[in-house]
């Protein structure tokens, strides 16, 4: 097993060098460059040497690469021309509300997906398996602006129990009562999604013999599907809800944008508009980063779960 | 069939077991009555897809989504299971029914230790701790022989041989003394000499504890060996019952006579193996009166018009037109 965790990690220490390598080049190619979104697009090209000099963007390539790389490794992201502040301050300011929405989604989801999955399963030949597989391709397909604005339009205008966007300032409560709406909007179609893979997975589970050994042995339902299904079919889950981590964060961007809720993907979004490089490549390293950690881990909770990649 | 008078352990009567195919109903067991006291082996004989696992299913009160007993009893050691709750027949089972199934390795859970699943329904009944359970575990894996038994409690299923594997799975259906076992196909996926392990130690299950077996296969030259009585089954129906020298000197059905015509004989070399043309009916499509009448080499006009009688005596019976030895009955 110890050979298959240095294998995976070496597999990541590749996967990182490549990412920083391909944010550095791709921010490179872009048009435009930092000293026009300084200056404006009607600067002088004296100006814009000159800031260029300033900033070292004149040197060669391979020396901005370098020097890139001792940065990154020093814990320097640069800093914000636009927002005239450190990246990573601004990262550190943004980054735990997006953390807070996005985990809140993806706890949520997974949950929602296990019980809707193995009820699913269960019921793989009736209606009531049908009718979730219908409700799934649904929800699945409601885009995220849609489903967040039938939310507010429901919870917040009709009903007024849930405030329709931003964040609570003044303590825990508050905070919970504005992330409710955003973390509901993004969990709908990564439930639907998740849980329909993972109602699969179920159903294969449940038409296994080792199911039918277990009802003759006269166990419940609920120790069957608990004990049973679940420990099996949830390895191949694992696999997906790692993978799933990059889409479950573009699904945020667009949730907060609906809620106006101030979180890494509103930044992303900003410094995309504004052409703000260091922001955007910090950030675009960062859903790097996440992703291929995600991956690991799931990755490594599978290898912990399956008895027979843990015993060769 | 009962000798004793006793109440037999297992009474079976009138079983019907419908299946739905497109909206409609089909029966596809049919007048199933039998009965299985403590300490015998019955065999349910027939050729795939005649009804006999589903007969077994619906013994165990697991017919798969579709299929449902309309008509008939089940008499469990006096209890007639139909009638009881979903839980309380739940809780029978285990306890007074076991179960083997055909395919060892799917038949356990790949991702749990041996010992948990050996014990797992025995923990749940009787409240074992944890070391108990580890000592109910071993002892039920010794009972049922498997080698250095200590050492393999914490294995998983993937690392026994398929021999050893159907020898847990019967240790998993043993864990809470079950008076009654039902053993479905559990040699078909093994080879010749470790299904003849199987049998031996389902038949000293049979001798040393009493249990009582019905065992299904398709394979007749399983039985003649172990088993008291034989009910042959075709179509979903029973053609033939009786005891396992008399049926295997006199077989009075032509069907019985033909799935014995099929086995390979080694004291009679010279006989050639005989097999049944055509295939078996489909529960959609069952011919009626005598069913086997299409693929019959005795079949006279009256097989496909009047249902065949019963013929024989209580202990040795057949239900055909014109059964091969009555004579000598």
């Amino acid at each position: 097993m110890w050979a298959m965790i240095v294998r995976r990690l070496s597999v990541s220490v590749v996967s990182l060098i490549l990412l920083v390598t391909l944010v550095f080049f791709m921010i490179h190619a872009t048009p435009g460059g930092p000293a026009y979104s300084i200056l404006g697009s009607h600067a002088s090209p004296q100006a814009v040497a000159a800031l260029n000099r300033q900033m070292g963007l004149d040197r060669p390539l391979s020396v901005q690469y370098g020097i890139w790389w001792i940065h990154l490794l020093e814990g320097r992201l640069g800093y914000s021309y636009i927002q005239h502040v450190g990246v990573s301050h601004l990262i550190g300011t943004y980054l735990d509300r997006t953390l807070a929405l996005d985990l809140g989604a993806l706890s949520l989801s997974i949950l929602i997906s296990l019980v809707v999955g193995l009820v699913q399963g269960y019921w793989a030949e009736r209606l009531g398996g049908r009718v979730i597989g219908f409700l799934q391709i649904v929800f699945y397909a409601m885009p995220v602006f849609f489903t967040g604005i039938l939310l507010i339009y429901v919870f917040s205008i009709r009903l007024n129990w849930l405030p329709p966007g931003g964040i609570g300032h003044h303590g825990w409560g508050a905070r919970l009562r504005h992330l409710a709406l955003p973390v509901l909007t993004l969990a709908l179609p990564v439930s639907a999604g998740f849980s329909r893979y993972f109602g699969h997975q179920a159903r294969e589970e449940y038409r296994q013999d080792y199911v039918r050994t277990a009802r003759a042995r006269g166990l419940s339902e609920w120790r069957i599907a608990t004990r049973h299904v679940l420990r099996n079919a949830v390895r191949p889950f694992v696999t997906l809800v790692g993978m799933m981590i990059p889409v479950l964060f573009v699904g945020g961007v667009l949730t907060e944008s609906v809620f106006n809720y101030p979180g890494l993907g509103w930044l992303l979004w900003r410094s995309a508009l504004d052409q703000d490089y260091p922001t955007l490549s910090a950030i675009t390293l960062l859903i790097g980063v996440l992703t291929i950690l995600g991956n690991l881990i799931a990755d490594l909770l599978n290898s912990i779960l399956d008895v027979r990649v843990r015993y060769e | 069939m009962s000798e004793t008078g006793a109440a037999p352990l297992l009474a079976v009567q009138h079983l019907r077991v419908s299946g739905r195919h497109e909206g409609r109903t089909f029966p596809i067991v049919e007048e199933v009555s039998f009965e299985i006291e403590a300490g015998r082996m019955l065999a349910l004989v027939g050729e795939s897809g005649c009804g006999k696992s589903l007969t077994a299913a619906a013994l165990l009160g697991l017919l798969p989504w579709g299929f449902a007993v309309d008509q008939g009893r089940i008499l469990l050691d006096g209890q007639e299971v139909l009638r009881l709750s979903r839980t309380d027949w739940r809780r029978l089972r285990g306890r007074l029914v076991g179960a083997v199934f055909q395919n060892p390795l799917a038949a356990l859970n790949p991702s749990l230790p041996i010992w948990k699943q050996v014990v797992e329904a025995a923990e749940l009944s009787f409240g074992l701790d944890r070391r108990a359970a580890r000592a109910r575990a071993l002892e039920l894996l010794e009972l049922v022989g498997v080698p250095e038994a200590g050492s393999r409690l914490d294995d998983y299923p993937h690392q026994f041989s398929g021999g050893m594997r159907q020898r847990v799975a019967i240790a998993l259906a043993l864990a809470c003394d079950p008076r009654l076992l039902v053993a479905d196909e559990p040699t078909t996926a093994l080879d010749l000499i470790t299904q003849a392990e199987i049998l031996k130690l389902l038949h000293r299950l049979q001798r040393d504890r009493g249990l009582a077996i019905l065992f299904i296969t398709h394979d007749l030259s399983l039985v003649a060996e172990y088993a008291d009585e034989v009910l042959v089954m075709y179509a979903g129906r029973l053609v033939e019952c009786g005891g396992v020298r008399a049926f295997l000197d006199r077989s009075l059905h032509p069907y019985s006579q033909a799935l014995l015509g099929a086995i390979p004989r080694l004291d009679a070399p010279e006989l050639r193996l005989t097999d049944i043309e055509g295939l078996p009916p489909s529960p959609l499509d069952y011919p009626p009166a005598c069913r086997f009448a299409p693929r019959c080499p005795r079949a006279i006009d009256r097989c496909r018009s009047e249902e065949p009688p019963r013929v024989g005596d209580s202990r040795h019976w057949a239900y055909c037109h014109r059964p091969c030895s009555l004579e000598t009955v």
